[in-house]
């Protein structure tokens, strides 16, 4: 499959900012069209021209609404302001992209961008008054925009953008309900697409137009549905994520379901379909052969924005485990944690040494939508669980497991 | 229920079948020790005929009361 690729640079850039990220796509899609687009007035490094919304929508329309060839897939790349453009554009004409990737864009502008935009041009560039007015006005005017049709949305910023920071990134996903995955790259700056950050943001951006372009193959699709009809659950996942059809069917379990033999060296060209998830160091016990035991360990509980953002990182991982050398059940919230991926389609399992696993807790995690667990238990009497399972109360976790298993029957599961 | 067995506790296997029959899971899944550390107690380092049966018992034990056992494939070799 070939793709059409346009990338447009935000206000005060020109495409020389997106180059580096041009090339790359140039070089890993050698059949697909890539342009980058050049807004009117712009290529100027010492000059930054008036904000003229209309001629920039313009000129969109005149690039983009001339491409019409129903084979290729249009995948859209916009850069800061430019992201915030192309969004306005695809409202106003109805066109609905194979792909939307956003790169730092603004969710609105307010005071604290002047420090902000100080640091960013660094004395370099200078806006006329007149024309910040116009881009604050176009850039809050987008916080209402609605789209008809959902389509898929990828959504870059730095850790480190000094100019749009990445919460920016959180509000536009609230923002436009649509499929939309956030992912942030690790020291990116505002211009992620020329610093150091460009690998990393480059090979995000290659791996999502890559899904896009891998379309669904019939063994994909046999392969997706074999293991569909074991995990009724990964039907709804596919639905909402249909790209992973593909990592699924690369999985070992994958190509076992359509009878072919799995490969797992030297590297899956898939990405990983299962995760396990350690969202708390914390612990209870004291086990004798956990290698936990005897360490000292800082306390710590993985924040639900973190845990977003890993599972970001593995949009195909429809199976989610929480475990890890921390006892899951000690993280602060748990259900919040479970009920974060569960929103997402995945299913969420986690392994527990149930000692916290009361009433309440039970009933947490099955209203999060808790798919599976796993009770680690090693001991049938207490002066065995004394020795092996230092810290823990055979008598309570027993208790607790019949109440848990009792309630997930209840709800048929 | 996932259960870790050494060579020390093996011979509690059976027991332990007993008590997890009880609790309404669904699956018990074996597993031998891991990591470096505790190389000397596991199951593979130190199997023998009375180690192997210990384990077969636990588990047809656990069958009989049709409770389905999972294991890693040596664990399996070993019982």
């Amino acid at each position: 499959m070939k793709a059409n690729i346009f990338l447009l640079h935000g206000y005060s850039g020109s495409p020389i900012d997106l180059l580096p990220l041009e090339k790359i796509l140039s070089g890993r899609f050698p059949e697909s069209e890539i342009e980058s687009i050049q807004l009117p007035g712009h290529g100027n490094p010492q000059e930054v021209p008036s904000f003229n919304e209309d001629l920039y929508l313009k000129t969109l329309a005149d690039k983009l609404g001339l491409i019409a060839d129903p084979g290729r897939k249009k995948i859209y790349i916009g850069h800061s302001t430019g992201g915030t453009l192309l969004l306005r554009y695809f409202r106003d004409s109805g066109i609905v992209p194979d792909l939307l990737i956003l790169i730092g864009i603004p969710a609105d502008i307010d005071i604290s961008f002047l420090e902000r935009w100080s640091i960013h041009s660094d004395g370099g560039k200078a806006i006329s008054f007149s024309s910040t007015a116009k881009l604050v006005s176009f850039i809050n005017r987008q916080s209402k925009l609605v789209f008809e049709t959902p389509f898929p949305i990828l959504i870059l910023n730095g850790e480190e953008d000094e100019l749009v920071p990445p919460d920016h990134a959180f509000v536009w996903r609230e923002r436009l309900r649509t499929s939309s995955r956030i992912v942030i790259i690790p020291s990116g700056k505002h211009h992620l697409t020329v610093s150091t950050a460009v690998k990393f943001c480059a090979d995000t951006v290659t791996r999502a137009v890559e899904d896009i372009l891998s379309g669904h193959e019939p063994d994909d699709m046999n392969a997706a549905s074999g293991i569909a009809g074991i995990e009724p659950e990964l039907a709804e996942f596919i639905r909402i994520s249909s790209s992973s059809c593909r990592h699924i069917a690369g999985s070992p379990g994958g190509k076992r379901a359509v009878g072919r033999e799995p490969e797992l060296f030297p590297v899956l060209s898939t990405e990983p379909v299962f995760a396990n998830i350690e969202i708390t160091t914390r612990c209870n016990l004291e086990c004798a052969y956990c290698i936990r035991s005897g360490r000292p360990h800082p306390v710590k509980d993985m924040d639900k924005r973190t845990f977003a953002r890993i599972l970001d990182l593995f949009p195909h991982a429809y199976r989610i485990t929480l475990v890890g050398l921390g006892e899951p059940l000690l993280h602060h919230n748990p259900a919040g944690i479970v009920a974060e991926a569960v929103s997402r389609g995945r299913r969420v399992g986690l392994v527990t040494n149930g000692m916290c696993l009361d009433k309440e807790m039970g009933q947490n995690l099955l209203d999060a939508g808790l798919h599976s667990i796993a009770f680690s238990l090693d001991a049938p009497d207490q002066k065995t669980a004394d020795i092996v399972r230092k810290g823990s109360n055979l008598e309570r976790i027993t208790d607790n497991i019949r109440l848990f298993t009792r309630a997930a029957k209840k709800r048929g599961r | 229920m996932f259960s870790a067995v050494s060579v020390n506790t093996v011979p509690c296997l059976e027991e332990l079948v007993n008590l997890v029959s009880d609790l309404n899971v669904h699956i018990l899944m074996l597993t031998d020790l891991n990591f470096p550390r505790n190389k000397e107690e596991t199951l593979w380092k130190n199997i023998n005929p009375e180690t192997a049966a210990a384990v077969k018992k636990a588990t047809l034990s656990a069958f009989s009361k049709k409770l389905p056992v999972l294991s890693v494939r040596r664990w399996r070799s070993s019982g």
